[in-house]
């Protein structure tokens, strides 16, 4: 097979062993690889009814036909499983080197089942894999764990890339993920969580050599320069030169930073977390991933202020915005250093960032006492609180212990008005780091993404493509469901490949190109929109049938609130919402009622398998 | 060596384009020379160089212009772009009467105005009699003007074609362009600021 | 100069700063070639690698050469100087080495930016012997000579490659028009480029007889140029 290894993985943690199973060529041009496969593998192996934390229960970390090619964005990796937020079908991905070593290594996924008596890591190299021992690396945080997997098995800086659940993952704390290659993160819906039910601490791929066969790898080389032009392209080079460390600003203008918990859209110390002042001022440098010549990573040191010497990666705008604005504190050295101290524990930042300003704004009002909060003193801002409570909730200690199970849970729990403070979604998952009062597009695919994690945006290089209204209203709740609806399966085809969104800019056209150049299966434009599309509503069969109602896919009342300063003030889009999720479902080609695909959406992605 | 010769450019480019070097002869008069080099650097600094280059560390662009008149040994640099200032620079070298050699690279009559005026007279001329040889193997001449200001071929003329690709997209302003292949000219002879204009020209033209 | 492969991200990042264009993608990471590699050393201290990978290993006579031709930051064992050629005119005030009545010339091989085979200036040297010239004992390429009588280079280096090398000779200027007619001819055989220069004190009268002899052959040299002015000291009786 050319592009693919031909291969997996088999895990069995139970039993202890390890295994090649081989793929279907049939089976990878359906479903690519990565998120596509994942689904299948859920559907096929998983019980939806089963809870996520039941040894049955699976872990998918795929690459696809494009892992392991110099394309940019290819080191990326996808994990696919029944998640622990929303107890359904999840995929979520990170960048680095994995994907590309691990197809190196001969897989082109690593699929996890059963659970251990005892920790163990697994360890894949040229010569095959092991599970190995991982009960020394117990409690370490996922930074150390990457150190200590190298040194045991004398493997310098890059030459291996180590992915592991920290602290948080370890006490099943339901919304931990998985980080890796300094700091890069598979975080939604707690996807760390299911690996810490499994003892799974780790994921270890050494860089082997190149052997895999591209049917044009002329054409490859071509291509992955063509899409580093086009990243240089896209949006003026932004993202290429700056990554996401200069939107706090904008985001801030344009209403949707999330600032004290949705309290305000005002943050007048916006400019001190702009990339552009704080890449000179803490000593960053660059480190890209694999193929990669863009400078959207960096490590840093910060230089001023109570943190000045801390050393950690560059927090992306999802941590600025989590530990800048979301808890109403100023100091960007303080952002850094609390961003990498929650990916060392091994928390998603997004929903740890509305759990900590949610309790923050409990304990203004009053909902919550220093006595309740195990001692901690949790005011807008505090800093040193803040970092002691996420180490508690990693833990599983004292009030850390109701916070574990996510805002949505610890709200319910509190009771009273305190619910209504929170930021969720009725299935149990919560919004990235923005203010969606001023993103419409995102409240709406965060409330029905099956995946908890976002499914489709505005980031999409041909917007005509995938029939987006062009220019945009993001304001108009027609453009809003018409955008959301019509580019559904754009972004998961990414994620099936697995290739990076801030290369590819899911450039579905060059992607196509690229497919058939590594595999030389011929495919059209139109199959590879389809296989996003397909993966997409898999998993929301897979999801209903594990009891999701369409009832729950609805905002909190803080979540969708109307804001009460800023540029969107006079923007409610609670007023439309029922209007749009009826024209959503109706886009979407699902039953209003029982939100299940209509049976020709089922036919036209050759997914009948999957409803009898 | 010449590396600060065969600068290659119109009259109009080159009436920009001034290099003094400033050197012991080995063997005759460079005992204790460093601290002799340090004050020429000094004296150019005092004139706003756009660059300057002691060669065994770097140039202004490479790192702190203290840290290059720290590290004079040898042979040091500077650039300056205006004729009326290269005078200055001369007047005040004549003065402070370091002993070291100094030369001008720059168009001849130019260089001899400001050497009358700082009371100097010419010694020796090295002329350019140009390129001999495979010349079909030479990039084109508009690149040429930006590479042959480091006379040791540290600036290729891929980085100046990638660079031009930056300006023409927008990404990069002429200024930085420039700044981004300064550094790469050891001795510190590159004329940023001549190299921005030449560079704008490259990315205004039609492809 | 090599890439560690096991490093190298593939970003292609380091490419367009080879000025010898030697750096290319090959499977999927970035390769040296090391014959047309000359050991310039541009491509690490441009720190343009985000890992870090490129390295370079001192290598053994006869390709330690090209480091030291190639990176004007090392100093040549023999001369003690650093960079490709001499003082040369630029202490001519103190040294006196070109007097009146003499044409220094020096001819640089593969500037501007295309590198050189010794081979080629083993050729030209040989013809500038011929005609006449005398090399400058303290320039690197003479140290490579077997015989400076001839200009013969020796042959273990002919196949190195460098970013130049400059090629330092005086002669009377009688013997001028001989020399540029045979170096032109010459010049149709060499495989690269060459930069030509001259050097001339100037008379009493601030005249360069050169110059003029230069408008006479027809032979066009550039608008700019270098010029001491006389400042070193002690000033020698030139």
């Amino acid at each position: 097979m050319y592009g693919s290894t031909g291969k997996i993985l088999r895990v069995d943690l139970t039993q202890g062993k390890v295994w090649d199973e081989a793929l279907e060529e049939a089976a990878l041009r359906k479903y690519l690889g990565g998120t596509g496969l994942g689904a299948k593998y859920l559907f096929e192996e998983v019980d939806p009814k089963l809870d996520w934390s039941d040894p049955k229960n699976i872990v998918y970390l795929g690459s696809g036909p494009l892992g392991g090619t110099r394309i940019p964005g290819c080191g990326t990796i996808s994990f696919t499983t029944k998640g622990a937020m929303t107890n359904g079908a999840t995929s979520t991905q990170a960048n680095g080197n994995f994907g590309a070593y691990l197809k190196w290594c001969g897989y082109d996924g690593i699929l996890v089942q059963g659970a251990s008596p005892s920790w163990k890591y697994i360890y894949v190299h040229e010569g095959g894999a092991e599970l190995r021992d991982a009960s020394y690396l117990q409690d370490k945080d996922t930074w150390e764990t990457e150190d200590a997997i190298k040194e045991e098995l004398g493997y310098k800086e890059r030459t291996m890339s180590v992915f592991s659940i920290g602290p948080a993952g370890e006490n099943l704390v339901r919304f931990a993920g998985v980080f890796g290659d300094r700091g890069h993160a598979a975080a939604h819906n707690g996807v760390g969580a299911v690996l810490g039910s499994k003892k799974l601490k780790a994921f270890a791929a050494a860089r082997a050599t190149n052997k895999l066969q591209f049917v044009d790898a002329d054409k490859l080389g071509e291509i992955a320069k063509k899409t580093t032009e086009g990243a240089k392209a896209f949006g003026g080079g932004g993202v290429f030169n700056w990554g996401t460390s200069r939107v706090v600003p904008g985001a801030e203008a344009g209403g949707w930073l999330p600032v004290k918990n949705y309290l305000t859209d005002i943050f007048p110390e916006k400019d001190l977390f702009d990339g552009a002042r704080v890449r000179p001022l803490f000593q960053s440098k660059n480190y890209p991933c694999y193929g990669c010549a863009s400078h959207h990573y960096e490590l840093m040191t910060v230089t001023e202020g109570p943190y000045a010497g801390y050393f950690g990666k560059e927090p992306e705008y999802e941590q600025w915005a989590s530990w800048g604005p979301q808890i109403y504190q100023t100091d960007p050295g303080a952002a850094v250093m609390l961003s990498n101290e929650c990916d060392r524990l091994g928390m998603d930042t997004n929903e740890a960032g509305w759990v900590v300003g949610w309790v923050m704004e409990c304990y203004e009002k009053g909902a919550l006492k220093k006595k309740d909060l195990d001692g901690l003193e949790m005011t807008w801002g505090n800093v040193e609180a803040t970092r002691a409570l996420l180490k508690n909730i990693a833990h599983r200690h004292g009030y850390g212990n109701n916070l574990a199970e996510g805002v949505k849970r610890a709200a319910e729990k509190l009771g009273g008005e305190a619910v209504n403070w929170a930021i969720f979604t009725d299935r149990g998952n919560t919004p990235r780091g923005h203010d969606h009062r001023g993103r419409w597009v995102e409240m709406l695919d965060t409330v029905v993404s099956n995946t908890g994690t976002l499914e489709t945006q505005m980031l999409v290089k041909n917007k005509k493509l995938w029939n987006m209204p062009d220019p945009m209203d993001i304001f108009n709740p027609e453009h809003v469901v018409a955008a959301e609806a019509n580019s559904k399966g754009s972004m998961t085809v990414s994620d099936c490949l697995v290739q990076c969104w801030f290369t590819s800019f899911n450039d579905t056209e060059t992607q196509t190109e690229a497919i058939n150049a590594a595999t030389g299966w011929n495919m059209s434009l139109e199959e590879v929109m389809k296989v996003g599309r397909r993966a997409v509503t898999l998993m929301r069969i897979y999801n209903l049938k594990a009891g999701l109602t369409p009832d729950k896919e609805k905002p909190s009342p803080r979540y969708c609130s109307q804001s009460v300063d800023g540029p969107n003030k006079d923007k409610p889009i609670a007023p439309h919402w029922e209007k749009m999720m009826d024209r959503y479902y109706q886009l979407m080609g699902w039953d209003r009622k029982t939100g299940m695909p209509l049976p020709e959406t089922i036919k036209e992605l050759g997914l009948e398998d999957f409803t009898k | 060596m010449t590396h600060s010769l065969h600068r290659r450019g119109t009259a109009e480019s080159l009436s920009g384009d001034y290099v003094i070097l400033c050197l012991p002869a080995v063997g005759i008069n460079d005992d204790g020379h460093d601290s002799k080099l340090r004050e020429f650097l000094r004296i150019a600094l005092r004139h706003d160089p756009v660059n300057m280059g002691a060669i065994m560390l770097g140039n202004m662009y490479s790192h702190k212009a203290q840290e290059v008149v720290d590290s004079a040994h040898g042979i040091v640099h500077a650039v300056f772009v205006s004729k009326d200032v290269v005078s200055e620079v001369l007047k005040e070298l004549k003065e402070a009467d370091l002993g070291m050699s100094v030369v001008v690279s720059g168009i001849f009559e130019n260089v001899d105005e400001c050497a009358e005026k700082a009371g100097l007279k010419h010694h020796t001329a090295n002329f350019s009699l140009g390129i001999w040889g495979k010349t079909e193997k030479l990039p084109s001449n508009d690149i040429l003007e930006v590479t042959t200001m480091c006379g040791h071929a540290m600036v290729s003329a891929n980085l100046v074609r990638a660079m031009v690709k930056e300006i023409k997209a927008g990404r990069k302003t002429p200024e930085e362009a420039a700044k981004v292949l300064a550094p790469q000219c050891a001795c510190g002879i590159f004329n940023p600021k001549r190299a921005a204009k030449l560079l704008a020209a490259m990315a205004t033209k039609k492809s | 100069m090599k890439i560690d492969g096991d490093i190298c991200i593939a970003c292609e990042a380091c490419l367009p700063y080879c000025p010898m264009e030697a750096i290319n993608m090959k499977d999927n990471v970035a390769v040296i070639d090391q014959d047309e590699c000359v050991d310039c050393g541009v491509c690490l201290k441009s720190g343009v690698c985000p890992v870090d990978c490129i390295i370079f290993e001192p290598a053994p006579w006869p390709r330690s050469l090209r480091t030291t031709f190639s990176d004007p930051r090392t100093e040549h064992k023999e001369t003690k100087i650093a960079g490709r050629g001499t003082e040369e005119m630029k202490t001519n005030d103190v040294t006196g080495r070109f007097k009146r009545g003499w044409v220094g010339m020096g001819c640089e091989f593969g500037r501007p930016g295309i590198g050189t085979r010794f081979r080629d200036v083993d050729k030209v040297a040989q013809v500038l012997a011929k005609h006449g010239a005398e090399f400058e004992p303290k320039n690197p390429v003479t140290f490579l000579m077997k015989d400076v009588k001839t200009g013969k280079i020796r042959e273990d280096v002919l196949n190195e490659k460098v970013l130049s090398a400059i090629i330092e000779c005086i002669f009377p200027i009688e013997k001028f028009k001989d020399v540029i007619t045979a170096l032109k001819e010459v010049a149709k055989e060499v495989d690269t480029v060459f930069s030509v220069e001259c050097i001339n004190r100037a008379d009493p009268d601030g005249s360069y007889p050169l110059r003029k002899l230069l408008v006479d052959l027809g032979i066009p040299h550039y608008i700019n140029g270098k010029q001491n002015v006389s400042l070193g000291r002690p000033l020698a009786e030139v």
